[in-house]
């Protein structure tokens, strides 16, 4: 994978997925999560530690872009980890699951649905164990993780409905990003390493 | 064969074991470590920051000046070309008298030593129960945690978090429903039986308006203004414009003895495109201090 055109790509997808993030959002907080897009176009085709780097990458930037109120005195606060360690488990199932869909459009936002609910799962889970006494003890200002997780659920169907076209854009893009895709017929199952 | 230490694999499970780590850091300890990199990060999304915003509230916001092309057919080419430079013109000198008006009224209302800095809004965001506002100015131009940054003379917020070239503001209208601000509630003309009424107004649960709740007879009319009284906010903010009255009602819970009045900010203070920073002078930092 060419990593120049990965980042140019990731910072033109941040930026709008922040900037017009009022625009596109519907009701208390959802909107689609171009960035996990991104992360299972990359998974469909990149070798293994591509994959497993992107999306280390690709989670930082999302806990840089996320802050939550935490601490008694409800400070706003930027926490380094949560996201990032989701989209580590998130790649590796996306790992797991890219030689089962088909490698198409409806078969990649199928894959960013799967792969979006563990990835939303486990960051809920790990901003939910910080109100524990042990080892943190620092709950988040006004968290539900119920509420949290359909936030993330009504996100992830809108991401999932967006990815339907920005995968298509991005599919034109394959060669530039350096992904060989075999010809022939249509292959079921995931061969490049 | 010479085995290397440091393969991908190994330095990927480092990793991982880091983000471990940093999940399980004290809040004020890992935001330590992620402030700066956010910082650049905005900076580094400013330049598609900007120009997305003002698209996004050119489209949610209705237009203020509508200009009347007529029949394109009968128009000649260099007309509409005037006609859209006056636009824009017309935009810019808006713009700036907005700034003018601003920095005008607080100067009149704190008229103290306070430098006023305008900053530009490059992005609004909404997220887990927080609303901000992005500001192009940080730390190089003078802006510290805890100013207080104003619309003229309405409060909008306090800087929360401050980079070197950016800042974050965190809106009034951010707080949660526990939390209150302490107001007072006066006509906005002087009236022959002076009157005023002291409340403590909480954010509704659509995040966009206050609620306070008083007596039934509590002398408060719709079309009130509410100033900031609060001690927790810095001197620089108190008698700052919360919002206006714009209802009402009687109580859902007690209608006959209560009654909940609406407070709605005067500006939509997520689709603000200018704001001022109250910079306290370092050498006149009150002794009493804020929060």
């Amino acid at each position: 994978m060419r990593w120049p055109l990965f980042l140019i790509v990731a910072y033109i997808l941040l930026g709008l997925q922040t900037g017009l993030r009022a625009l596109f959002s519907f009701g208390d907080g959802i909107w689609p999560d171009l960035i996990l897009i991104l992360a299972v176009f990359v998974a469909m085709f990149a070798p293994r530690m591509t994959v497993a780097w992107a999306f280390l990458f690709l989670g930082i930037l999302t806990d840089l872009t996320t802050s939550v109120r935490a601490g008694s005195a409800g400070a706003d606060l930027v926490l380094l980890g949560p996201s990032t360690l989701a989209f580590v488990v998130g790649s590796w199932v996306a790992l797991q699951l890219r030689g089962v869909v088909r490698r198409s459009v409806l078969g990649a936002a199928t894959l960013v649905f799967l792969v979006g609910i563990f990835i939303h799962l486990v960051a809920v889970a790990v901003l939910t164990m910080r109100a524990m006494p042990w080892p943190l003890g620092e709950p988040i200002a006004n968290w539900s993780a119920a509420d949290e997780l359909v936030r993330r659920f009504g996100s992830l169907l809108y991401t999932t409905c967006t990815s339907l076209l920005l995968i298509y854009l991005l599919g034109r893009l394959q060669h530039a990003f350096g992904f060989v895709v075999p010809r022939g017929p249509s292959q079921v199952g995931y061969v490049m390493r | 064969m010479r085995r290397r230490f440091f393969t991908q694999s190994r330095v990927f499970a480092f990793a991982v074991v880091l983000t471990v780590v940093g999940c399980l850091l004290p809040a004020s300890v890992t935001h330590s470590l992620a402030d700066r990199p956010r910082h650049l990060l905005i900076t580094a999304l400013l330049p598609l920051h900007y120009p997305l915003k003002r698209f996004s509230d050119g489209l949610t916001r209705p237009a203020d000046q509508g200009l009347g092309l007529g029949t394109g057919v009968q128009l000649e080419r260099n007309y509409l070309e005037l006609l859209s430079l006056n636009a824009k013109l017309e935009q810019q000198l808006y713009q700036a008298q907005q700034a003018i008006e601003q920095l005008s009224q607080i100067r009149n209302l704190l008229q103290t030593h306070e430098q006023l800095l305008p900053a530009r809004v490059t992005l609004a965001s909404v997220g887990l129960d927080i609303k901000t506002l992005t500001l192009g100015r940080g730390s190089h131009h003078g802006v510290d945690q805890g100013m207080v940054v104003a619309a003229g003379a309405n409060l909008v917020g306090r800087v929360s978090s401050v980079g070197p070239w950016t800042s974050t503001v965190r809106l009034i209208t951010s707080t949660s429903p526990r939390t209150y601000l302490s107001v007072r509630v006066i006509p906005p003309l002087r009236e022959a039986s002076p009157r005023q009424w002291d409340a403590q107004l909480q954010v509704t649960d659509e995040g966009d308006d206050f609620v306070a709740r008083g007596n039934q007879d509590a002398p408060v009319r719709v079309g009130d203004l509410a100033y900031l009284v609060d001690d927790r906010w810095p001197p620089t903010a108190q008698g700052l414009i919360v919002g206006r009255v714009t209802s009402i009602a009687p109580d859902a819970k007690t209608p006959l003895l209560r009654q909940q009045v609406t407070v709605t900010p005067l500006y939509a203070l997520g689709q603000l495109g200018q704001v001022t920073v109250i910079q306290t002078v370092r050498s006149e930092t009150s002794a009493e201090g804020g929060r």
